[in-house]
């Protein structure tokens, strides 16, 4: 009965936040794009595509980054402006332990940063480059950034700016070698959110790693690596050899469509009502998969990349 | 010209000798420049082949940048690049072909085959694009070091056929033609100095018998 109790108590306690911020959220889906609105946007010029923009809910950032950018580098900031807004939006309104949740999805934006300042810093780029490229969601944090942007002259001093972090011994550690500290970083993201979250997180993130894993194995194995080098860059305690994602048909799938796969499953959760974190990261990704759709439609077309392989690394 | 000459045998002599030698380097020389135009359109043809599969991999390079910024994002791919900056040795050392000194580039080509363990960006956090870009453009810079020693030895081999044509030029229609010339005039001079000798012993000889004869 007490255990009963105590199982029926956390239950309740996961579940907070959730039922307003997805009801908030779910109100925002239907300014994601739809499938037609890209079979419309695929046969547009670059022109045809910045002026549809323009009237989206891009409009405001595009609108804001006019004055210092122009063509295909203002839609790309604007783009990149546009997802920190929502996540912005989406994170202050957010309650409880959805808000928890949110900031350990977040939290991958958070390791991002710290690696765009590392290599700016390292690279010597300019600082108004450096922040351009931040996607911040958390006004706290982006003071943060912005001060170790603008006062850290260099990489070390950058590195020992971020102390206080939990992540500060592998920036220690690894200062000598970007890659592995890059590496490093990303491995305690994984292991720490797949520790905090919740089921549908650490579901979404466990699949996204499996892949990532096979990912990196071919890219390791094409490079002529053995496989107890490809070791080290892959992402453990995820099962990585034991069970291999399988196809219904149970032929081994080539990774890049297993991540298409597994990206159109959960961004279909978006739809779901349900009182977990399900339908808010359904929308973070669809978001962020929005974006990258929208960059590489641009991009491609900017470059004149085949229309077929634009179509083929889209995710509708 | 031809009166700054001595009109003497010995002169003759000497340059009968000095248009022997023009000829045979003229012949020499025009051997030297039809050499050279042969090895020029040797070397022509690989630049030609360099210059296409030079485009080629400008292309290839260029279009798997583009998809990599378009799937990764600009600043992705630019702070991949920057992630491990490298100078390319080039060792640059000559050769000779047909007499002409070209050079010979080589490179520590290690740089530009980094694995992707080794350029500097993590591989977790990145993906295949950004390595088919960094291989493409390692191709590419391998290339243009190639291109730029055939274009060289090419541009180099281009004037040494123009000295050689114009020295050819100046043998045959200048040089040979002049010394031909100034021979001719002392040969008739030489003639003309015996026609003088036998006609001034002729006299002397008149001269002689008249007086004997009184």
């Amino acid at each position: 009965m007490n255990l009963q109790k105590i199982y029926l108590n956390n239950l309740s306690e996961n579940r907070r936040g959730f039922a307003y911020t997805n009801t908030r959220v779910r109100a925002m889906k239907h300014e994601l794009l739809t499938e037609n609105d890209y079979q419309k946007l695929l046969k547009m010029s670059v022109n045809e595509l910045t002026r549809y923009l323009g009237e989206t809910t891009y409009r405001k950032e595009i609108s804001e980054l006019a004055l210092k950018y122009s063509g295909v580098v203002l839609i790309e900031y604007g783009l990149n402006k546009n997802l920190e807004n929502t996540f912005k939006k989406i994170y202050s309104f957010s309650m409880k332990n959805a808000r928890h949740q949110i900031g350990l999805y977040l939290k991958k934006w958070e390791i991002f940063n710290v690696k765009t300042i590392l290599r700016g810093k390292l690279t010597k780029t300019s600082k108004s480059e450096i922040l351009n490229n931040l996607i911040v969601f958390d006004e706290h944090l982006k003071q943060f950034f912005e001060n170790i942007v603008e006062n850290a002259s260099d990489f070390d001093e950058a590195v020992l700016m971020l102390k206080n972090e939990p992540y500060y011994e592998i920036l220690r550690s690894n200062q000598e070698n970007l890659g592995v500290l890059e590496d490093e970083l990303d491995k305690y993201y994984y292991e720490f959110v797949v520790q905090e979250s919740q089921p549908e997180l650490k579901k979404y993130m466990s699949d996204e790693v499996k892949i990532l894993n096979q990912l990196n194995k071919i890219r390791a194995k094409n490079e002529g690596f053995e496989d107890e080098e490809i070791e080290k860059y892959l992402i453990k305690g995820f099962d990585n050899n034991k069970k291999k994602i399988k196809s219904k048909e149970s032929e081994p799938e080539n990774p890049l469509s297993l991540r298409k796969k597994l990206l159109k499953t959960a961004i279909r959760k978006v739809h779901i009502f349900k009182r977990t974190f399900a339908p808010v990261l359904g929308y973070f990704l669809a978001k962020e998969n929005e974006v990258r759709n929208l960059r590489l439609i641009i991009r491609g077309k900017h470059n004149n990349i085949d229309s077929e392989i634009i179509e083929q690394h889209l995710v509708i | 010209m031809a009166k700054d000459i001595k009109p003497t045998r010995s002169e003759l002599l000497k340059l009968r000798r000095k248009i022997k030698l023009a000829k045979s380097g003229h012949s020499l020389l025009q051997r030297k420049r039809d050499g050279l135009i042969r090895e020029f359109f040797k070397v022509f043809e690989k630049a030609k082949e360099m210059k296409s599969e030079l485009n080629q991999n400008f292309k290839k390079a260029t279009d798997s940048i583009n998809l990599a910024r378009a799937i990764e994002g600009t600043f992705s791919v630019k702070s991949a690049a920057l992630g491990r900056v490298s100078e390319l040795n080039l060792n640059v050392n000559s050769k000779m072909v047909m007499g002409v000194r070209v050079p010979e580039i080589d490179s520590d080509s290690s740089v530009l085959e980094w694995k992707f363990n080794e350029r500097g960006y993590g591989v977790i956090g990145t993906s295949a694009y950004i390595d088919d870009a960094a291989k493409s453009y390692g191709t590419l810079i391998k290339n243009i070091i190639i291109a730029a020693e055939i274009e060289t030895t090419l541009k180099k081999l281009l004037m040494e056929i123009g000295k050689t044509k114009r020295r050819v030029n100046a043998l045959e229609f200048n040089i040979i033609p002049a010394m031909e010339l100034d021979a001719k005039f002392i040969q008739l001079r030489l003639e003309e100095m015996e026609r003088e000798d036998t006609f001034r012993l002729k006299r002397f000889k008149r001269k002689q018998e008249k007086a004997q004869a009184v």
